[in-house]
């Protein structure tokens, strides 16, 4: 018998090797592998942000590779110490998104009559509703205070458009022809749903959960501009927030950097989860595989 | 007195995926005579549809034809190497001389124009000069020659059924009187009768107009009905060809031999039928013995040895036949 | 007893282009399946002979009528007795790329019913039974398809897959749905071969569907054959008497169209098919009376008013109003395809 852990090693080892053959998904890889050391690691490493007051709003130097802000905190630490938080919030936005949208699509699509026109019904009117005003009057509502209750509320409006689509997803698997096979050799609905749907639907999913992250990361930073968010923790957004409102960022002053970090980083962010999602769908699909 | 109308000489089409070469149609001669029914069969990976592309000058990339010539003898004039002529020049004798007929799922059909329109454009594609009286006076003459009625002209093709719209489409490619017919596949798909239909329609056809007809397909049933002279295709290579009535009571190839008793009949005796053992070739991955050696009874029972370099030639056997294996005397004495 | 039996099956349809009409996908059929035999089902797409395999398999329900399983109405079974009827009862879909599980191997997808159903007590009991299974069924070395996708082997080879999947619940009946049109042609035999073996060896009931005549008398030589034409069974008898005396006008017609491969036969084929007319009507506008009458050469005033029952004639069923005077030579009025 062959090992079964040789062939799991060998589908992860071919995931990546699909990934790096592709040259977009190769660098959007690379980014979001630097943030995400960068949000592991970082904190872990830097010390105690210190407050400066006689330092403010420094140029970049060689002390400071990024200069400092408001209060003479180093801004590239921050940087750092905020890129934890960004990924977390955008992680459980997508986390939630697509447990979400999964279970609605699935029971939807697999179900059909009654339930799936009333789960149906319920997505179209949380699909037309204007997702950022709700948000933020949601903000307003909640007090958000840590990434977990900022990614669920978040989510709460991108999950609609991803439970159609699998919706789709699974009323076209279910007549396949294999799928009536598993029927017809009496397999259970769960193990139909896991072994015959979902792998079906893997690619498909994951290739979501990065453009909804993405969504998140956007919607997370304008909320914290709108200054609807009372985050406490070390957030770009919240770097963002702070250099427009008290330091005149846009003015042109030497917070222009301070203003400008966060900025940069957002879009590398965002660059980088586009040219993942690039190579997915071929790496997690063994037909394009092997 | 037979005068040729097609040879093909050394036509070879290559693929190449990933790095990789296979020549799905090999070093391929066969020369067609004026008004005979050619029926080219193979299976998978035989190459008859690549063969017929090839010759139509159809390969798409990565697909290429690498070498060959397909000289056309046209009734009157020089006879033409088509694989010399540009695309423009080659588009002049589509429809005009030499026409296809594909399967029925692969619609050549505009969705969006009626039968007429698909009549009047083929037409003035190529004679500008035709009146629309006479294009479509001509188009229904065609369409009774199928067994359609006239109101056919004025449908668009969705409304027609698979059997219809076959037939409709046999019609349209004599519009231009042309000289050949290439066939691919045309009634698989179809059912039994309307296939029984076709056959004689197309064999009707070919006598009252005198053409030549290239038939390829996988369905060794219908050359009992309609072909005269037979070519085997295997592994992109052509291994028998030959008169139909030699080729199938005194087939000189094992495959050849294979696939006529591998096609259960309603006559036959059930108990002589037996499948060509081992699998389809894999163009990527082929043997460096004779192509068809691992399937062989000849080769199996020790007969012949598969030698690669004596398969490169075809070898003649009875009167006007030829085979690529180069042991069948051997193998066929009886 | 018999295995399956169908009593006065129909499953109708709602139309799509007027949902108050309804299509009948198949009409009033009654069949009797018995342990260890093996009937070939023969038609034409649109005949009702897929559904025919769906309602046995429980993929369809009937509209009307019931199926039962060993006496028992398939409604009526407990949840044992339907666990036994589900693995009992088994089918083989045509398109075998589409019946078998693309982002799971061979392996993988073969095993989880076995390991469901506790017939094996663990993966290495799975891969061994389904190691034997393969070389059974001569493909082997069995890892060397058990650890594929399907998209890595062959059409015949993943046919031979679907045969060994449904042989692995060890069922007492396959409907094997068209198993061998989407397999090369010299290798068809083969695979009816394995079928017939499973069928001798293990007592296994074979419903076999297919338009193709040869085929269906390849492997239903010692069986039946019943003939479907718009959702109806015209005809039912064992397939060497219905072959040489075709009793309803359609099966003759039908058994005329075969083409015969062997050439020194040509002259044989007749000019002109038994037939009417030869465009096949659909399900959705069925005509009244006998279904087959527009394309009927002998159809009478009768056969447009009142569709006939199957009834018993020379040993097998035929449903036509008019089998006795054409079997004794009555004149039919043929299409010609000389004339214009």
């Amino acid at each position: 018998m062959s090992g079964r852990k040789n062939d799991r090693l060998a589908g992860v080892r071919a995931f990546f090797a699909v990934i790096w053959r592709n040259p977009m998904s190769r660098v959007g890889f690379l980014i979001l592998l630097v943030f995400l050391l960068m949000a592991v690691f970082g904190p872990m490493l830097i010390p105690e942000l210190k407050s400066d007051y006689a330092n403010r709003l420094q140029p970049p130097s060689r002390e400071h590779w990024l200069g400092t802000d408001l209060a003479g905190k180093d801004t590239f630490l921050q940087l750092v110490l905020g890129s934890r938080n960004v990924l977390l919030v955008a992680a459980y936005a997508g986390l939630f998104a697509v447990l979400i949208a999964a279970v609605v699509g699935i029971v939807s699509g697999l179900q059909g009559g009654v339930v799936d026109q009333v789960l149906m019904l319920f997505t179209n009117v949380v699909l037309t509703m204007p997702s950022f005003p709700v948000t933020m009057i949601l903000s307003m509502v909640i007090r958000i205070t840590d990434p977990l209750v900022f990614g669920l509320v978040l989510s709460l409006w991108s999950w609609a458009g991803l439970a159609k689509a699998i919706r789709s997803q699974v009323l076209s698997l279910k007549h396949r022809e294999f799928i009536e096979a598993s029927r017809l050799l009496g397999i259970s609905k769960l193990n139909i749903i896991r072994y015959d749907i979902l792998p079906n639907l893997v690619s498909y999913i994951a290739v979501n959960f990065i453009s909804i992250m993405k969504g998140a990361i956007t919607s997370s930073v304008g909320l914290m501009i709108l200054g609807l968010v009372p985050f406490q923790g070390n957030h770009w957004g919240v770097m963002i927030q702070v250099a427009l409102s008290q330091t005149g960022a846009l003015m042109g002053s030497a917070s222009m950097v301070y203003f400008l970090a966060p900025v940069v980083c957002l879009m590398l962010f965002q660059l980088g989860c586009y040219f993942f999602a690039n190579g997915l769908d071929e790496a997690l699909n063994p037909r394009l595989r092997a | 007195m037979a005068e040729p109308i097609l040879e093909v000489r050394h036509l070879t089409v290559e693929y190449t995926v990933h790095g990789r070469t296979i020549r799905a149609c090999d070093d391929v001669s066969l020369t067609v005579n004026r008004g005979e029914i050619v029926g080219i069969i193979g299976e998978s990976g035989s190459g008859k549809t690549t063969l017929t592309f090839g010759i139509l000058n159809l390969i798409q990339p990565p697909g290429k034809i690498t070498s060959g010539e397909v000289i056309y003898h046209p009734k009157d004039g020089k006879p033409v190497d088509l694989r010399k002529l540009s695309p423009e020049e080659f588009a002049r004798y589509r429809w005009t001389n030499l026409t296809t007929v594909f399967q029925a799922a692969q619609n050549v059909m505009n969705p969006s124009l009626r039968v007429k329109e698909h009549f009047l454009e083929t037409a003035w594609a190529h004679d500008p000069k035709m009146s629309e009286e006479e294009i479509l006076a001509r188009a229904r003459d065609l369409l009774s020659q199928v067994r359609l009625e006239d109101r056919v002209l004025d449908c668009y093709p969705h409304q027609l059924s698979g059997g219809m719209k076959q037939r409709t489409i046999i019609a349209l490619s004599l519009i231009l009187n042309p000289d050949i017919i290439f066939l691919d596949e045309p009634t698989t798909a179809l059912d039994v009768i309307t296939q029984w239909y076709i056959l004689e329609i197309l064999k009707r056809i070919q006598k009252e107009y005198g053409l030549t007809m290239i038939f390829s397909t996988h369905d060794v049933s219908i050359i009992g009905s309609i072909v005269d002279r037979l070519g085997v295709m295997y592994a992109g290579e052509l291994v028998e060809y030959g008169p139909v009535l030699t080729m199938f009571k005194q087939p000189t190839h094992p495959y050849t031999a294979g696939l006529m008793s591998a096609v259960p009949s309603l006559r036959d005796d059930v108990t002589k039928r037996k499948a060509i053992p081992g699998h389809p070739p894999d163009l990527a991955n082929l043997p460096d013995s004779c192509r068809f050696a691992p399937r062989c009874f000849a080769h199996a029972q020790g007969l012949c040895a598969g030698d690669r370099q004596a398969t490169l030639q075809l070898y003649p056997s009875h009167p006007d036949q030829y085979t690529r294996c180069y042991s069948w005397e051997k193998v066929f004495r009886s | 007893m018999s295995l399956i039996e169908l009593e006065n099956v129909s499953v109708y349809f709602r139309s799509e282009r007027n949902p108050r009409e309804r299509v009948g996908a198949l009409v009033g059929v009654n069949l009797s399946i018995d342990p260890g035999e093996i009937i070939a089902v023969v038609g034409e797409s649109g005949c009702g002979k897929t559904t025919l395999g769906k309602v046995i398999t429980d993929i369809y329900q009937p509209t009307e009528g019931r199926v039962l399983y060993k006496g028992k109405d398939l409604r009526t079974l407990s949840k044992q007795e339907y666990r036994e009827y589900r693995l009992g009862v088994q089918m083989i879909h045509q398109d075998s790329y589409a019946a078998l599980n693309p982002n799971r191997t061979i392996f993988q997808s073969l095993s989880l019913p076995l390991l469901q159903h506790r017939l094996v007590r663990n993966q290495h009991q799975a891969w061994d039974e389904l190691a034997a299974l393969f070389a059974e069924i001569g493909l082997t070395p069995p890892e060397q398809f058990l650890d594929k996708y399907p998209h890595q082997l062959s059409g015949g080879q993943r046919q031979r897959i679907l045969l060994a999947r449904a042989l692995s619940v060890k069922p007492s009946l396959i409907v094997a749905d068209e198993p061998v049109s989407m397999v090369d042609v010299s290798l068809r035999i083969s695979l009816l071969d394995l079928m017939a073996r499973a069928n001798k060896k293990l007592g296994v009931s074979f419903v076999y569907i297919t338009h193709d005549l040869g085929t269906a008398r390849y492997i239903a030589h010692h069986g039946r054959i019943a003939v479907m034409y718009l959702g109806r069974m015209v005809e039912m008898n064992h397939i060497q008497a219905a072959l040489d005396h075709p009793a309803h006008p359609y099966f003759q017609a039908l058994i005329a169209a075969v083409p015969e491969a062997d050439p020194t036969l040509r002259g044989e084929r007749l000019a002109q098919l038994p037939l009417r007319s030869f465009d096949m009507p659909s399900v959705t506008n069925a005509p009244p009376g006998c279904k087959f009458h527009p394309r009927c050469p002998y159809a009478t005033e009768l056969c447009e008013r009142e569709e006939p029952k199957l009834r018993e004639f020379e040993g097998g069923l035929v449903a036509c109003h008019l089998v006795e005077t054409i079997r004794s030579g009555a004149p039919g009025r043929f299409l010609n395809l000389s004339s214009s």
